[in-house]
């Protein structure tokens, strides 16, 4: 043996074996926390992407909505001297100085949110430490209060709160994106990731069916008109008969979207889809057509018609208090004699006739895309007593809304197809999916072509020989129907609240539009739906011709 | 002869060559998985493969040579080889021959091709010095003073001066290990002592290594600097786990983990097979140092029980070097994983040590055989 020591350097080399080893295991199994973390992190990068509310369009593809960024401005009171109080007391009101002031540790007061391009220069130009700038974005009106109830409006947030803004929040909400970035390491840039991987984002849009020319007619006229007669409320909607989509819709009063302090709860209300009403003679043509498939009238009965006609415990009176005579079915509507249709009225089986108008639509929501859909009220046939069926007849002892009133006459016109309302063309949501087509929906049909024929035959006579000839055109061959109908106030019909409305259709032959015009509560002394709203009618239908005329690809059709 | 000697039929030593073979495959492997995701754009993807699959072929030649060279033959000019090594190493310090890549002349130039003098002085050193030690039997200071001392000092001078931390340590630590296999520990613990103090000194003298120093003892100090190698190296075994992610699929690619080809290609493999990869190659190198260890007990001969050693810590001791850098455990070197890192000059010299190894289990069996005959 030639080793001349104790300890062989050998078992070095097994010590150091074992000892990393044991450190492998540790490194590769039990990291550091900061190793960890690294690892978590240092690949891939979530970075926010700006994404904005999306666009409200018309079918012209005309935006109605846009969305756009603004400067809101905060201060952190905790950096703020006492010279800067000075400062910020020229410029700001009281309240806000004083919340500044104020003891404590609040780190946050809003300044001034969404300010204008000046009022951003103003600030800014301060130079204020204390003060940061929050970009947010706010939504912009570039019609104004165009349409203002169908679009509604956000809260400060960006949140939909009424309309399309409310209904559709969920499309036109873009969730702040991320973009998932590698990370290079050393460096601050970051590139790209694969596209392919990287989300598709675009803004959302929502596209309605309504043509904002229209609508802008229908809103002048409405608004003229309700001012001139000082109404309490006013509605109007333009539809296409054959089709229900929503080609205008506005209501009285007006509210600035864009401003959020001048906006009365009840201004905010879209009274064309939230609003019952007793239509009052509108409704005549809707229960002349069921009258008629139901076999309860003949189109060449005679109908004795005096001033007033005693029904069980009430009575029905003409509008005017003057005996009718000896009238035919056709005249009932075109004379628009309630003592004739409350003799139809009572002809009918009650609950067949709740059965029939609930498959009208009356007394259920409109399926269209927007919030706070009335249901309109019809008391159930149980109730049905005395003079009610009477009533019915005559529009009033049932409300509806005035969209459910124009989808039932557009039935009426189109040849008996009740269609479902629709106000939204297209969504595409912000990766770029269309996620919803509004397109025409056949409810049911509830009269035969050949009634419908013979109502806007009878319709057209309305307007040129009835009560509804102040709407009269030479534009083009329109129908329609007047109603003047009571407000009911305490259980009885005043004498002093009334509805004046008219509702017509063109060309009457074969209908491209349907429009009701409702003026609630007129207090300017006229209030007959023929005399009130019949002048206000034509002038909106001429207008619409002019439009008509216009347009290329309409040119001469009319 | 000792007891557990298995006579000459002893078959088991083909390890000694296997273990190195699978570590160069695994090398080659990985080197693809790596080059595959790390080649830029326009980049031939195979090309560092195929040039270290052209190493293996030389680093065989080299060992064949080494395996028929005469075993006497080597031993008479080991002080040759020696001789040559320091001034190819000193040869590195002359501008225009040495080529300066990050900070240090470790390379020579030689056409197209590059060599590191230093792996031919981690043969070299242990070949002269095995001889050295065996000529005489004294174990007094004069004994360490000279040869080992001043064979390692002067082997060591050019290192110092390139500057190259990790071969200076490498060269000594193969010197001291081998005087104390020759002659004991007293003399080799005193100067690796006092050599200790030295290197603290060098390294507070150079700003770089007061850097890498740093970097190793608190890396987080600055993460995306002088800490970015050390904590994309832990990174890497973090990321593997226990079994691994899978090979090809490791996330740090060249930007994240400088060097994975080279001196990191042990993090590498952790990211790729995880704790059981990684525990697999250290266990090769392990069985392997067992064979080595059986071998040199068949010897009681001192110049072959020295250059067995030496051999044995020439391979270990930078397997070691490089494993405790990338795992935190010293400061980095930039000494390569034998077999495994990608490069020419240590697959090269690695397979000689392999061959002289070799050519020692022949003569070994040849000298039973005669002595059984």
């Amino acid at each position: 043996m030639r080793r001349n020591y104790r300890f062989s350097p050998w078992l070095i080399f097994l010590g150091l074996f074992l000892f990393l080893a044991i450190k492998l295991v540790e490194r590769q199994c039990f990291p550091d926390p900061r190793v960890l973390q690294q690892s978590q992190q240092q690949y891939w990068r979530r970075v926010p992407v700006r994404s904005s509310r999306g666009i409200i369009q018309d079918c012209k593809e005309h935006a109605l909505v846009i969305p756009e960024v603004s400067s809101s401005f905060a201060i952190n009171p905790q950096f703020v001297t006492p010279s800067d109080i000075e400062v910020l007391q020229t410029v700001f009101p009281e309240d806000i100085v004083n919340r500044i002031r104020a003891p404590g540790k609040n780190q946050f007061v809003w300044l001034k949110r969404q300010t204008s391009q000046e009022e951003a220069e103003k600030i800014e130009a301060l130079g204020l430490e204390s003060i940061y700038k929050v970009e947010e974005q706010i939504r912009s009106y570039p019609n104004k209060n165009l349409m203002a109830h169908v679009l509604g409006f956000c809260n400060i947030d960006n949140y939909g709160q009424t309309g399309i803004e409310q209904f559709w929040n969920s499309i036109l909400f873009d969730p702040p994106g991320y973009r998932i970035l590698i990370r290079q390491p050393g460096a601050t840039s970051l590139s790209l990731m694969k596209e392919e991987i990287e989300r598709k984002h675009v803004t959302p849009v929502v596209t309605l069916t309504v043509d904002s020319r229209i609508q802008y007619v229908l809103e002048k006229h409405l608004e003229n008109i309700s001012l001139e007669n000082k109404a309490k409320w006013g509605a109007a909607v333009c539809m296409n008969p054959r089709t229900g989509e929503v080609l205008a819709m506005s209501s009285w009063p007006f509210f600035d979207p864009s401003d959020r302090r001048a906006r009365p709860a009840a201004a905010v209300v879209n009274n064309a889809v939230s609003r019952n009403y007793e239509p009052g003679s509108t409704f005549k043509p809707i229960l002349m057509g069921i009258a008629l498939e139901e076999g309860l009238v003949r189109k060449n009965e005679l109908f004795v018609c005096p001033a007033r006609l005693k029904v069980a415990d009430g009575y029905v009176a003409e509008a005017y208090p003057k005996a009718m005579g000896n009238i035919d079915t056709a005249n009932v509507l075109i004379k628009s004699s309630n003592v004739g249709m409350a003799q139809i009225g009572i002809r009918a089986e009650k609950v067949r006739m709740y059965e029939t108008l609930r498959a009208w639509g009356f007394g259920r929501r409109s399926d269209i895309e927007l919030p706070g859909v009335g249901r309109g009220l019809m008391a159930s046939p149980g109730q049905w007593r005395g003079v009610v069926p009477a009533n019915i007849a005559i529009g009033q002892g049932l409300a509806m809304t005035p969209l459910q009133l124009a989808t039932a006459m557009a039935a009426v016109v189109n040849g008996g197809k009740l269609m479902s309302p629709y106000i939204v063309k297209k969504a595409v949501n912000s990766v770029g999916e269309v996620v919803y087509e509004g397109a025409p929906r056949l409810l049911r049909e509830v009269l035969t072509p050949e009634t419908s024929q013979w109502l806007r035959t009878t319709m057209r006579r309305v307007v040129t020989e009835g009560t509804g000839k102040n709407a009269n055109t030479s534009v083009t061959s329109l129908g329609g129907k007047t109603g003047t109908a009571q407000v009911a106030e305490a259980g009885k019909y005043s004498k002093s609240r009334y509805v004046a409305s008219f509702i017509g259709f063109w060309p009457f032959e074969s209908p491209r539009y349907l429009m009701l015009i409702v003026v609630g509560e007129p207090s300017k002394g006229r209030y007959y739906g023929g005399e009130l709203v019949a002048p206000t009618f034509r002038r909106i239908v001429e207008e619409m011709a002019e439009l008509e005329y216009l347009t290329p690809e309409k040119k001469g059709t009319l | 002869m000792r007891s557990d000697d298995r006579g000459p039929s002893s078959g088991s030593l083909w390890l000694l060559w296997v273990i190195p073979m699978a570590l160069s495959l695994i090398g080659i492997v990985m080197i693809a998985s790596l080059s595959l995701r790390n080649t830029p754009a326009g980049g031939n993807p195979y090309g560092l493969t195929l040039k270290q699959i052209q190493y293996l072929g030389l680093g065989m030649t080299a060992m064949l040579c080494c395996y028929l060279t005469p075993l006497g033959l080597l031993r008479r000019t080991g002080w040759l080889l020696w001789m040559l090594a320091v001034l190819l190493t000193m040869g590195t310090l002359i501008p225009g021959l040495g080529v300066r890549v990050g900070g240090a002349r470790r390379w020579l130039e030689l056409g197209s091709a590059r060599f590191q003098p230093l792996e031919l002085l981690t043969i070299a050193v242990p070949l002269f010095l095995a001889d050295r030690l065996a000529l005489t039997n004294r174990k007094d200071l004069k004994a360490f003073l000279s040869p080992t001392l001043f064979i390692a000092l002067v082997s060591v001078l050019p290192l110092l001066l390139q500057p190259n931390l990790g071969g200076t340590i490498l060269v000594l630590v193969i010197c001291l290990s081998m005087h104390v296999e020759n002659r004991g520990w007293k003399y080799p613990l005193l100067g690796g002592g006092l050599l200790a103090v030295l290197f603290v000194f060098l390294i507070w003298m150079e700003p770089y290594r007061t850097r890498r120093f740093w970097a190793f003892l608190d890396p987080w100090e600055d993460p995306m600097g002088k800490g970015f190698q050390i904590i994309q190296g832990l990174v890497a075994f973090c990321n593997g786990g226990f079994l691994g992610v899978g090979i090809a699929k490791g996330l740090q690619e060249s930007d994240y983990l400088p060097a994975a080809e080279t001196d990191y290609i042990f993090p590498a493999i952790g990211e790729e097979f995880g704790l059981v990869g990684t525990l697999f190659i250290l266990g090769l190198y392990a069985i392997w140092c067992l064979r080595v260890y059986s071998l040199y007990r068949r010897t009681s001969d001192p110049y072959l029980s020295s250059l067995i050693w030496g051999m044995a810590i020439s391979v270990l001791a930078p397997m070691f070097i490089n494993l405790s850098g990338v795992m935190k455990l010293m400061p980095l070197t930039g000494i390569p994983l034998p077999f495994v890192s990608a490069g020419g000059s240590s697959l090269l010299f690695m397979w000689g040590k392999i061959g002289i190894l070799m050519l020692i289990n022949k003569s070994l069996i040849k000298s039973q055989e005669r002595r059984v005959g």
